[in-house]
């Protein structure tokens, strides 16, 4: 290779890496995106536009008492007793929600979609009678 | 080889036929009215909105439920475990309802996810243009919510029978 060639080889390599870098980026951006939503992920992700915690949402859960057990201790009627009046609570909070992921949102009525019209059975025509 | 070779193209010819599906008329019977998929047609855009609504609201609903079950596995049915097993108290009915909450757990994420994914099928369908299509997945849609909110009625009678069986363990100490 004569020195004039040099250069140009350097100018080419140094394109195809800059290629070939952009190229992998976008390979593994785009795998990370379909595991991203294959996982499950993105429907947990509340950063999302339109999926952001309101802000009564967030005051709420910073208002709510934690109930934590200890794991050290003896065992006995009155740390039961405790143990029982914390998971009251707790489930006080679940039971705060009713019915979740109830069939009612997306019914037919729910989405205005009008409830399919059961024809009558037609009524079979009377044989006239017959003149005695 | 010659026999080979043709012994070869009959077992490729024969799996063939064995795999294909057998063709037949369609026989869908249309499961919307035409009055009901005139009114799709026209309310599309309404019934989308409806949609984003309530996609919003389960997000928020399964972000209060995720917590909660993780604030009863973590702060209170591991912790009861472990002091029982320090004080030589093991339970193997708390034991094994410890197990089977962590798995509900799992199983409700799984099915939330499996419903978010028919939900996300579901608005990208074209209601206005194809609106039986629309209705076959929404079907789907209420099935996988369905699922979705037997899961939620597990965890919560698995809940019940670990208050039971502590309320057992307490009578015998």
């Amino acid at each position: 290779m004569t020195p004039e060639e040099l250069p140009e080889k350097k100018n080419h390599n140094l394109l195809l890496l800059g290629i070939g870098a952009t190229l992998i980026a976008m390979l593994t951006t785009g795998i990370s995106i379909i595991i991203y939503h294959k996982s499950g992920d993105i429907y947990l992700d509340r950063s999302r536009p339109g999926f952001l915690p309101d802000k009564e949402e967030i005051e709420d859960r910073s208002d709510d008492e934690e109930y934590i057990f200890s794991e050290n201790g003896p065992v006995t009627k009155y740390d039961l007793d405790e143990y029982l009046k914390m998971f009251d609570e707790e489930l006080k909070d679940l039971d705060e929600l009713k019915n979740p992921y109830s069939a009612e949102p997306l019914s037919d009525d729910a989405l205005g979609i009008p409830p399919k019209k059961v024809e009558p059975a037609p009524v079979p025509e009377e044989e006239p009678a017959e003149e005695y | 080889m010659k026999a080979r070779f043709r012994v070869l193209i009959l077992s490729l010819v024969a799996l063939s036929a064995l795999v294909a599906l057998p063709v037949k008329a369609d026989d869908k019977t249309p499961v919307l009215s035409k009055e009901q998929a005139g009114a799709i047609s026209q309310s599309c855009d309404s019934i989308k909105q409806s949609l984003k609504k309530l996609q919003k609201a389960d997000t928020k609903t399964r972000s209060y439920l995720g917590g909660i079950y993780e604030d009863f596995i973590t702060d209170l049915i591991s912790p009861l475990n472990l002091r029982l097993t320090r004080n030589n108290l093991p339970n193997t009915t708390l034991t094994t309802l410890h197990s089977d909450l962590i798995l509900k757990r799992q199983d409700f994420a799984q099915k939330f996810t499996l419903y978010e994914q028919s939900f996300e099928v579901l608005l990208t369908a074209d209601c206005q243009n194809n609106p039986e299509d629309f209705y076959q997945k929404l079907q789907e849609t209420r099935k996988a919510r369905n699922t979705l909110e037997q899961s939620t009625e597990a965890f919560r009678m698995l809940l019940e029978k670990h208050q039971n069986a502590v309320q057992t363990l307490k009578g015998t100490l």
